[in-house]
C-alpha cells in the first residue's frame, strides 16, 4: 500500500495487484496514471499489459511511476487474453486482483472502499465499482452488469441517467464490468480468468456469470467510484476490431449459449436464431447493411458452430455447482427490453425536435405536428392542445362531423362516383391482383392502380375497407390544411398567415365538390399534395426559403416517387402537369444531379404504376379518368375552373372562389422579387391551362361505352394549394410596404382582394356545413336484389339477375352476381364492344316483340329480371308478355321476373341444344369453377358463363387421367371447353403470366422505394468495454 | 426576366399580360366546350313483333240457345314482316295436359281469317298464338249469340294478351245480375291473383278474391255475386303477384223472369288522371237507351270533370258536369238526359288517378233489351285489327270514332278471303264523334257478309274508337262492344347499354 516506485514487498495474503490493460491509449493514460498513482490506498503492485501498442503508450507505460512491471504483447491479443497474461505473469502472491482499463481512472479512495467492502463480507468473491462518465463525472455508466435474453448488455440505467446517489449501496448482480474488476486471486485462478474465447465484448458478463455459477457472489459496492471512458465501444479507439457489432453480436450469442441452462438450451439456440435474423431484417429496413450483415455473421460464426458451444460448456462443467435456475433474479425481467427500445424512440423524436422545421420529411412522410415535442415531461399534453395547428386541425374536424350529419350510420356509403367498398382489405389486394373479374359477364381488364392505394391504406386501418373513404372525405381535407400549415412554415410566414393558408387549403371548392360526389381520390390528392410538394422541394434541393440550394437528397426522391405515384395512381391525369412541372425542375435545376432527380421524378412515378399502362395501351381514355362511377350530369363551363370551381353534380357557385383568384392574381405583382411566389404562379398556371384543357373534352371509356365530361378537380386542387402559396408568400410583409408607400388606389384596392381573400374560408366552410355532405353520397344498401335472391345468388349454381332501368329513352342494364357492385367494377367491366350481343338480347327482351331470347339469357347465367324504380309501364308490359318469363311476386317497388329455364354460371350442353346445370363452388374464389361433368354417351360443350378469354384454362380429371380441355374452334361470346363423354371433373381457372410477372415487378419496385425512402438508422450504441 | 424590355419588367403591365392569357385561355376553353357533340339519343329501332300470345274466357256453347265462336286472323298489310318465316297462328283450347288440347283453328298466311263455333256444352278455355310472320296484328275475339232465355243477349270480346294487371268498371252483383271474373292462365306455372273489389263506398270486404290460384293452363272464374254480392255497382281490379294470365268480366242481367241483357266488360286503362270513355252507341229511332258512367278512385277521393264529344262538337252536360268519387269507392252518374241518344265518347279530367266504365242498355219498349259496356280506352297508336265483323240484313258492324283533343282521321281496311279492300277514309273534326257503319262488298260475284277490318288512324293525335255489333233481333236489340286497341304489329326496341350502376346519374 504504498506509492513507492521500488517494487514493493511481497503483499501478505491481503495484498492487491492491480492490472492495467493498455492498448494505444496515449489520449486516456496520462490520467489513468495519475489517478493510479494518487490513489490511497493504493495496489501493492500494478502490472500494465500492452498490446503492441503504435503511439506513445509503451513510452508512457515506461516512465509511469505507478507501474511496476510492463508486459508487451502482440497487437492482435484479444481483450481476455491480455487480461490473462498480465494475471498469470503475477509469480507473487496476492489476494486480490484489480483490473483497469488505459480509459479507465478510480478515483482515489476507491480501492480503500473495495477493500472495506471485502472485509466486512467475505463470502463475495468479486467485487466491483460505481462507473462514471470520463468527461460527464456525473453521468452513470454502470452498477453492475447483466445479459438479456437477447444477448444484450443490460445495465438497467437510463440513458444519460445522472449518480444522484440513487443505486448507492451495496447490491448483488450478475457481473460486474471489466473496467474496476475486484476479484480474489484464487477464485480468479479457480475460474481460470476470462474466456480466451471472447476477444472482446462480454468477457466480463461471462466471467460474472461463471463466478456464480461456482458458487461465489458478485456485489457492487458503490463507494468505490471509477471513471470510464469507453473508448473502445463509443469507437473512439482508433484500433477498435474491424467490426465491432459483429464481435458484439457473436460474443452475446456465444455468452447465452456457453453459460445458459441446459434444459433449455435447444429453445434457446431457435429463439437466438429467429431473433437474429428479426434483427437482421430490421437493419436490412433501417438501411443499415453492416449491422445485418453482423447479425447474419454472428449466426454463422456462433449458431451454426456447435461445436464452440460444446467446448465451452464443457470447459465451464466442473466449476458449476448451483443451478442455473438459481441465478433468475439477476437477469432483466422479459418486457424490459421493449420498454427501453420505446425509450429510446421517444428519447430520439426529442432529440429530433431541434432541427429545421424543414425536415418534417426525416421523420418521415406522417410525422405531423414536430413542435409539440419540444417539450418534454409534464404538461405537454396541456401544450399540444394549445397548438394553432391542433386548434385548426380540430376546427375543420368538427366542421367536416358536421357537414357529415346525413352519413352517420345506415348501410355501405355510395353515391355520385363512389361505389359501396368491399368489406376486407384483402379483398381489395385480391381484385388489384386478380386476372378476372366477377363483373357483370367477366372481364380480364386490369385493375385501376387507386385499388391498390385504396387496399394499402384499408391494411393500414387493420382491414377495414369500409372505414378508409369516410376517413379520407372526413379527415382528409382537414389533413390536408393542417399539412399545408406545417409546410408554409419553411417559407418563413407567420402563423396567422399560415392558419388562413390551413383553413382555406382544407375547405377549399373542389374539396368540398369532390367529397360531395364521392370524389375521395381528389381529397386523397389533395392530402398528399403538400407532402409531395415537401418531398420534390428536398430531392431536387430546393431551400427552404430564399431559394439557397441544398444538396440532393436521395431518400426525399425516393419518397417524392413514391408519393407522385400515388397521386398518379388516384388521378393518372396528373401525368401532364407533373410531366411539365418536372421538365421546368431540370432546366431551372441548379446541378446536374439535380437535373437526373427532376427526370426520376417524370418518369419514376408512371413506371411505378407499369402493369396499369396494358390498359391504357388498349384504351387511352381511362388515362384522362378518375376511378369511380361516370357522372354525366350537369357539365362545367371551363372558365369557371379559372374560379377553382370544379363542376359536377354538387359545386358551389363559380364566385366563391373569387376571392382566392383575385389574390392570385395581384400575387402576379410580387412575382418578379420572390422566387416561391414566381414557382407557385408558374405550376398554378400550368395546372390550370391543363384543367382547361380538360374542361373543355369529352371521352368515351370502353368499359362504359358511354360519353363522360372529364373531372378536373384533382388538377384545380393543386391549383389551389399553389395559388395559396403564392398569396401568401406575396403577402409576406406587405403591410410594412403598404404602410411605407404613400397612399394611392393601391390600398383600398389591396384591402378589398385581403378581405375577399380571408372570407373565403369562411363562407365556404359556412355553405360545406348548411349543406352537408350527403346527396349525391348516401348510405343504404346499393343492392337492388331482394333478399331470397341474392340468397340463391350464393348457392353454387351461381345464378345472375338481369337489372334494368330506364334512362332517357334507353335502357341501361347491368347483370349481378351474388356481390354487389363494388368500387373497382367501373373500371374492371367488361370492354362495351363485348357486349353488344347482350345489348341485343337486353333490347329485343324489353321491346316486348314477344320473342323472348331467354336461352340467351339462360346461357348468360341470368335467373331474374329485375326493373328497378321508376318503373317503366312500358316496360313492366314487355316483360309480363315475354314468353318465357314469369312475374314473381315482390314485396319492394322494383318487379321482377323470373326466367322459367334454370340457368347457371356452368352450364353442359348436350348434342340436343339441352342445357344441365352444373354446381360449382370454389370457396373463397368467386372467378374458379369446379364441377362434375357427368357422363354422356357423346363429346359435349362445357360452356362458362364468362366473356371468352384465352386466359381461361381447364383441366379435366376423367377416368385417373388429367389433361386440358380443349375449346371449340366456333368461338361464340362464352367459354366453353370440350368434354369427352366420360364422367369428368373439370377446373376452370384464369391463367395471366404476363400480368403477374408485371405486378411482382411493381411490389419489388415499390419495397426498394420504400426501402430507400425510410429514415435511416443511427450508429448501434451498445455494449461498453 | 432580366431579358425583358422595360415596360415588360414594369408588374402592373405583368398583371396585365397574366389577366389577358388566363381570360384568353378560359374563352378558348368555354368555346371548344360549347362545340362537343351531346350525344343524340337516336329513335328506337321499330320491327315487327315475332311472337303474340292471347287468352280467351272462352266457348260456352248450349245448342238452341248460344253460339259460341272463336275468331283469329292476322291482317295482310304490315309492311317489312319477313314473308318467308312462315310462322304460325293457331287457337287452341287449353287443357292442363298438353297431350289433350285441341286446335281450334290454324292460320296459314298473313291476311287469314279462321273461325271456330263451339259445339253443343263445350266450355273450353281458349288461347291464340302466333309466331313469324303471323305474329304481327294477330287477333282474336270470341262472340257469343243467345237468341232465348235467361242469358239472351249478344256478347263479344277481345282475347286478351296476358298481363299482371287489370281494372274493370261497372260490373254490378245486385238482384238479377251475375258478374264472372274469367282469370285464364296459358302458362305452365301456376299464376296467383288478387283481387280488389270497390263498391260505392269503398273497398268492399271479399276475403275469397285474395290469393286466387290459377293452375297452369287453365281458368278459374271467380262469381262477384258470391264474394261481393248486393253491390249495385263495381269495380273489379285483379292484380297478378306471381305468374301472368288474362283476365275478364261477363255479365248477365235478368229482370223478373225477363232476360236484361248481357255482354263482356272491356278492360278499362289503369287510373289515371286524363280519361276517354268512347263508344256511346247511337239510338235508333223506336228504342230506348240508358247510359251510366262509372268512375272508381281507388286511392284519395276525387273531383271529376265530364264533358261530352257528339258529332256535333263537345260539350258539358249541365248539373252532372262535376262528379264527386268517394276514396276507394265508385260514384255513377246517369248521363241518358244529357246524351239524348246521340253517339258520344265521354271525356274525364281528375285531380287524382281514376278509371271508369260505362253500361248502356239499349231496348224496345215493350219487348227484351240488351246491355253493352264501355270503358276508358288507350287511344288508337297504330292500326287496330278485328278478326270477325258481319254484315247482314239485320245485323250492322259499326265503328264509334272519336277525336277529342284534335282532327284526325282514320283508314279502314277490310279483308277477307284472300282480297283486301279500302272500307272508308274518314276524318273528324277535333272534338267530334263519328259513327261508321262498314259497307257490305260483293267479292266475285258473292256477298262478303264476314271479313276482318283494320283501322288505321292517320292523325297526329289521340283517336280513340269501339267497334260495335248491333243487331235488331225479332224480340228486341242484340247489341255488343269492345274498344278498338292497338295491335301488336310493331314493338320498339330500345337501345340497351352496360351501366355498372344501373339507376344512378351515369
Amino acid at each position: 500500500m504504498s506509492q513507492d516506485t521500488q517494487p514493493s514487498p511481497m503483499p501478505d495474503d491481503r495484498g492487491v495487484v492491480a492490472v492495467v490493460v493498455a492498448h494505444d491509449g496515449e489520449e486516456f493514460l496520462p490520467r489513468t496514471l495519475a489517478a493510479l498513482a494518487s490513489l490511497d490506498p493504493g495496489p501493492d503492485f500494478v502490472v500494465a499489459v500492452d498490446t503492441g501498442s503504435a503511439d506513445s503508450t509503451p513510452a508512457l507505460l515506461a516512465t509511469s511511476s505507478a507501474v511496476d512491471r510492463v508486459i508487451t504483447l502482440p497487437a492482435e491479443t484479444g481483450f481476455a487474453a491480455a487480461v490473462n497474461a498480465g494475471v498469470a505473469s503475477i509469480t507473487e502472491p496476492s489476494g486480490w486482483v484489480w483490473l483497469l482499463h488505459d480509459d479507465s481512472a478510480p478515483s482515489p479512495d476507491s480501492l480503500g472502499a473495495l477493500l472495506l467492502s471485502a472485509d466486512d463480507q467475505r463470502s463475495v468473491a468479486v467485487w466491483g465499482p460505481k462507473v462514471l462518465g470520463w468527461d460527464e463525472p456525473r453521468r452513470l455508466l454502470e452498477v453492475g452488469v447483466s445479459i438479456s435474453r437477447s444477448g444484450r448488455r443490460h445495465t438497467g440505467l437510463e440513458p444519460g441517467e445522472q449518480d444522484q446517489g440513487q443505486y448507492d449501496g451495496q447490491h448483488d448482480t450478475l457481473a460486474v464490468g471489466s473496467a474496476g474488476l475486484f476479484v480474489r486471486r484464487e477464485v480468479w485462478d479457480e475460474l481460470g480468468g476470462f474466456d480466451d474465447a471472447l476477444h472482446f465484448f462480454r468477457d466480463d458478463v461471462d466471467f460474472g456469470w461463471r463466478a456464480h455459477l461456482a458458487g461465489h457472489r458478485v456485489v457492487v459496492a458503490t463507494n468505490a467510484v471509477i471513471h470510464h471512458a469507453e473508448a473502445m465501444a463509443r469507437g473512439r479507439r482508433v484500433e477498435a476490431p474491424r467490426d465491432p457489432h459483429a464481435v458484439d453480436r457473436a460474443s452475446a450469442l456465444y455468452t447465452l449459449l456457453a453459460n445458459g441452462r441446459t434444459s433449455t438450451l435447444l429453445f434457446r439456440w431457435l429463439w437466438l436464431l429467429v431473433q437474429t435474423l428479426v434483427r437482421a431484417l430490421g437493419y436490412v429496413l433501417g438501411k443499415a447493411p453492416r449491422e445485418a450483415a453482423a447479425e447474419v455473421g454472428a449466426i454463422w460464426t456462433v449458431l451454426l458452430r456447435p461445436g464452440r458451444t460444446w467446448r465451452a460448456r464443457r470447459a465451464r462443467a466442473p466449476g458449476r455447482k448451483v443451478p442455473a435456475r438459481s441465478l433468475r433474479s439477476l437477469f432483466p425481467p422479459p418486457g424490459q427490453q421493449v420498454r427501453q427500445t420505446f425509450e429510446t424512440l421517444a428519447g430520439s423524436l426529442s432529440v429530433e425536435t431541434d432541427v429545421h422545421p424543414s425536415t418534417i420529411l426525416e421523420s418521415g412522410p406522417v410525422e405531423e405536428d414536430l413542435d409539440s415535442f419540444v417539450a418534454s415531461g409534464s404538461g405537454r399534453l396541456g401544450r399540444w392542445v394549445r397548438r394553432p395547428g391542433f386548434v385548426l386541425f380540430a376546427g375543420l374536424v368538427a366542421i367536416e362531423l358536421i357537414a357529415w350529419r346525413g352519413l352517420y350510420r345506415g348501410g355501405a356509403l355510395h353515391g355520385g362516383a363512389m361505389l359501396p367498398m368491399p368489406s376486407g382489405a384483402s379483398d381489395l389486394w385480391q381484385s388489384y391482383t386478380a386476372s378476372w373479374h366477377p363483373v357483370t359477364l367477366g372481364s380480364g381488364t386490369m385493375a385501376h392502380p387507386s385499388t391498390a392505394v385504396l387496399a394499402a391504406l384499408a391494411t393500414v386501418l387493420l382491414g377495414h375497407a369500409t372505414w378508409v373513404v369516410p376517413m379520407v372525405l372526413v379527415v382528409g381535407p382537414p389533413l390536408a390544411g393542417l399539412l399545408a400549415y406545417q409546410v408554409t412554415r419553411s417559407f418563413g410566414l407567420s402563423a396567422r398567415l399560415r392558419l388562413w393558408v390551413g383553413a382555406a387549403y382544407a375547405l377549399n371548392p373542389v374539396f368540398l365538390a369532390a367529397t360531395a360526389q364521392g370524389r375521395w381520390t381528389t381529397v386523397l390528392v389533395g392530402v398528399v399534395a403538400p407532402l409531395a410538394a415537401v418531398a420534390v422541394a428536398r430531392g431536387v434541393g430546393l431551400g427552404s426559403a430564399g431559394g439557397a440550394a441544398q444538396a440532393v437528397s436521395y431518400r426525399a426522391t425516393a419518397v417524392s416517387v413514391l408519393l407522385l405515384a400515388v397521386m398518379l395512381a388516384l388521378a393518372p391525369l396528373l401525368i401532364v402537369p407533373f410531366t411539365g412541372a418536372a421538365i421546368a425542375l431540370a432546366a431551372w435545376a441548379a446541378s446536374r444531379r439535380a437535373r437526373v432527380v427532376a427526370f426520376v421524378l417524370a418518369v419514376g412515378p408512371p413506371v411505378l404504376l407499369l402493369p396499369w399502362w396494358s390498359v391504357v395501351a388498349g384504351d387511352p381514355a381511362v388515362l384522362l379518368l378518375e376511378p369511380g362511377v361516370p357522372l354525366v350530369g350537369e357539365t362545367l363551363a371551363p372558365w369557371q375552373a379559372v374560379f377553382f370551381d370544379a363542376g359536377g353534380l354538387w359545386s358551389a357557385p363559380w364566385w366563391f372562389g373569387l376571392g382566392v383568384a383575385l389574390a392570385t392574381l395581384v400575387a402576379v405583382l410580387r412575382a418578379h422579387q420572390v422566387a416561391p411566389v414566381r414557382a407557385a404562379l408558374a405550376f398554378l398556371g400550368l395546372c390550370l391551362a391543363w384543367a382547361l384543357t380538360v374542361d373543355a373534352i369529352t371521352v368515351t371509356p370502353d368499359t362504359s361505352g358511354q360519353p363522360v365530361a372529364v373531372w378536373s378537380g384533382s388538377v384545380l386542387v393543386l391549383a389551389v394549394g399553389a395559388g395559396l402559396v403564392a398569396v401568401s408568400t406575396a403577402a409576406r410583409g406587405s403591410r410594412m410596404r403598404l404602410q411605407r408607400a404613400t397612399f394611392s388606389w393601391r390600398q383600398p384596392t389591396y384591402a378589398v382582394v385581403v378581405g375577399l381573400a380571408l372570407l373565403s374560408p369562411l363562407v365556404w366552410g359556412v355553405s360545406w356545413i348548411e349543406r352537408g355532405a350527403d346527396d349525391p353520397l348516401v348510405r343504404g344498401s346499393a343492392n337492388p336484389l331482394p333478399a331470397f335472391v341474392r340468397a340463391q345468388s350464393a348457392l353454387p349454381e351461381q345464378i345472375r339477375t338481369l337489372v334494368l332501368a330506364p334512362a332517357d329513352g334507353q335502357l341501361a342494364y347491368t347483370v349481378l352476381r351474388s356481390r354487389d357492385a363494388q368500387w373497382g367494377d367501373v373500371e374492371t367491366a367488361p370492354r362495351v364492344d363485348l357486349l353488344t350481343s347482350m345489348d341485343a338480347v337486353v333490347s329485343d327482351l324489353a321491346s316486348g316483340r314477344g320473342s323472348a331470347p331467354v336461352d340467351e339469357l339462360v346461357s348468360r347465367g341470368v335467373q331474374y329480371v329485375l326493373a328497378v324504380p321508376p318503373v317503366d309501364p312500358d316496360l313492366e308490359v314487355a316483360l309480363d308478355s315475354a314468353p318465357g318469363l314469369l312475374r314473381v311476386s315482390n314485396p319492394g317497388q322494383s318487379s321482377l321476373w323470373r326466367v322459367e329455364l334454370a340457368a347457371g354460371r356452368v352450364t353442359v350442353l348436350a348434342s340436343d341444344a339441352k342445357r344441365e346445370v352444373l354446381a360449382s363452388e370454389v370457396p373463397g374464389d368467386p372467378v374458379a369453377a369446379q364441377v362434375q361433368v357427368p357422363g354422356a354417351e357423346t363429346d359435349r360443350l362445357l360452356e362458362l358463363a364468362e366473356l371468352a378469354d384465352d386466359g381461361w384454362v381447364a383441366t379435366g380429371s376423367a377416368v385417373g387421367q388429367t389433361r386440358d380441355l380443349p375449346t371449340p374452334t366456333v368461338s361464340d361470346w362464352a367459354q366453353r371447353f370440350i368434354v369427352g363423354a366420360a364422367p369428368t371433373e373439370v377446373a376452370m381457372v384464369v391463367d395471366n403470366p404476363w400480368r403477374s410477372a408485371l405486378l411482382w415487378a411493381q411490389l419489388v419496385a415499390v419495397v426498394a422505394l420504400v426501402l430507400v425512402a425510410l429514415p435511416g438508422r443511427s450508429r448501434p450504441d451498445e455494449g461498453a468495454v | 426576366m432580366s431579358r425583358m424590355t422595360g415596360w415588360a419588367r414594369r408588374p402592373a403591365v405583368q398583371l396585365l399580360l397574366v389577366l389577358l392569357m388566363v381570360t384568353a385561355a378560359a374563352v378558348v376553353a368555354t368555346a371548344a366546350s360549347g362545340t362537343r357533340s351531346t350525344p343524340v339519343a337516336t329513335a328506337p329501332q321499330v320491327v315487327p313483333v315475332t311472337e303474340t300470345t292471347v287468352a280467351c274466357p272462352g266457348l260456352r256453347s248450349r245448342r238452341g240457345f248460344t253460339e259460341s265462336a272463336v275468331a283469329a286472323a292476322t291482317p295482310p298489310l304490315v309492311p317489312g314482316v319477313d314473308q318467308t318465316d312462315a310462322g304460325s297462328g293457331v287457337v287452341r283450347t287449353l287443357f292442363p295436359r298438353v297431350s289433350r288440347e285441341k286446335t281450334l283453328i290454324s292460320l296459314s298466311e298473313p291476311g287469314d281469317r279462321g273461325a271456330y263455333v263451339g259445339r253443343n256444352g263445350e266450355r273450353d278455355s281458349v288461347t291464340g298464338s302466333a309466331s313469324g310472320s303471323l305474329a304481327p296484328g294477330f287477333s282474336v275475339t270470341q262472340t257469343e249469340r243467345t237468341v232465348d232465355g235467361a242469358g239472351r243477349g249478344l256478347a263479344s270480346t277481345q282475347c286478351q294478351p296476358t298481363g299482371t294487371d287489370f281494372w274493370f268498371v261497372g260490373a254490378a252483383s245486385g238482384v238479377g245480375q251475375r258478374a264472372v271474373l274469367v282469370l285464364t292462365n296459358p302458362e305452365a306455372a301456376t299464376a296467383t291473383v288478387d283481387v280488389t273489389i270497390h263498391g260505392r263506398d269503398g273497398l268492399v270486404d271479399a276475403p275469397g278474391a285474395r290469393g286466387v290460384q290459377v293452375g297452369p293452363r287453365s281458368s278459374v272464374s271467380v262469381r262477384l255475386d258470391e264474394v261481393a254480392p248486393g253491390e249495385k255497382v263495381l269495380a273489379v281490379h285483379a292484380q297478378v303477384r306471381v305468374g301472368r294470365l288474362s283476365a275478364a268480366i261477363t255479365e248477365t242481367d235478368v229482370k223478373g223472369f225477363d232476360p236484361g241483357g248481357t255482354d263482356w266488360l272491356p278492360a278499362a286503362v289503369r287510373p289515371t288522371n286524363e280519361l276517354v270513355v268512347p263508344g256511346v252507341p247511337p239510338v235508333a229511332r223506336g228504342r230506348d237507351a240508358t247510359v251510366r258512367l262509372d268512375i272508381v278512385a281507388p286511392g284519395d277521393a276525387a273531383v271529376v270533370t265530364v264533358s261530352i264529344v257528339t258529332p256535333d262538337g263537345s260539350f258539358t252536360p249541365q248539373g252532372v258536369n262535376i262528379v264527386d268519387v268517394p276514396a276507394q269507392g265508385l260514384a255513377s252518374v246517369d248521363l241518358t238526359e244529357a246524351l239524348r241518344g246521340d253517339p258520344a265518347a265521354i271525356v274525364l279530367s281528375s285531380d287524382v288517378p281514376v278509371t271508369a266504365g260505362a253500361r248502356v242498355l239499349l231496348e224496345d219498349p215493350d219487348i227484351f233489351g240488351d246491355v253493352l259496356f264501355l270503358a276508358a280506352a288507350d287511344p288508337l297508336d297504330a292500326a287496330a285489327v278485328v278478326p270477325d265483323n258481319r254484315s247482314t240484313k239485320d245485323l250492322q258492324t259499326r265503328l264509334i270514332l272519336t277525336a277529342p283533343e284534335s282532327a284526325e282521321s282514320a283508314v279502314i281496311t277490310g279483308f277477307a278471303r284472300g282480297r283486301e279492300w279500302t272500307a272508308g277514309r274518314y276524318s273528324l273534326d277535333a272534338g267530334t264523334t263519328k259513327v261508321v257503319t262498314v259497307d257490305v262488298r260483293k267479292i266475285k260475284g258473292r256477298r262478303v257478309d264476314s271479313y276482318g277490318l283494320v283501322v288505321t288512324p292517320g292523325g297526329a293525335g289521340a283517336l280513340y274508337g269501339v267497334r260495335m255489333l248491333d243487331e235488331q233481333g225479332p224480340r228486341g236489340p242484340l247489341v255488343s262492344s269492345f274498344p278498338l286497341t292497338t295491335a301488336r304489329l310493331l314493338a320498339e326496341v330500345p337501345e340497351a347499354f352496360p351501366q355498372i350502376m344501373v339507376g344512378s346519374a351515369g
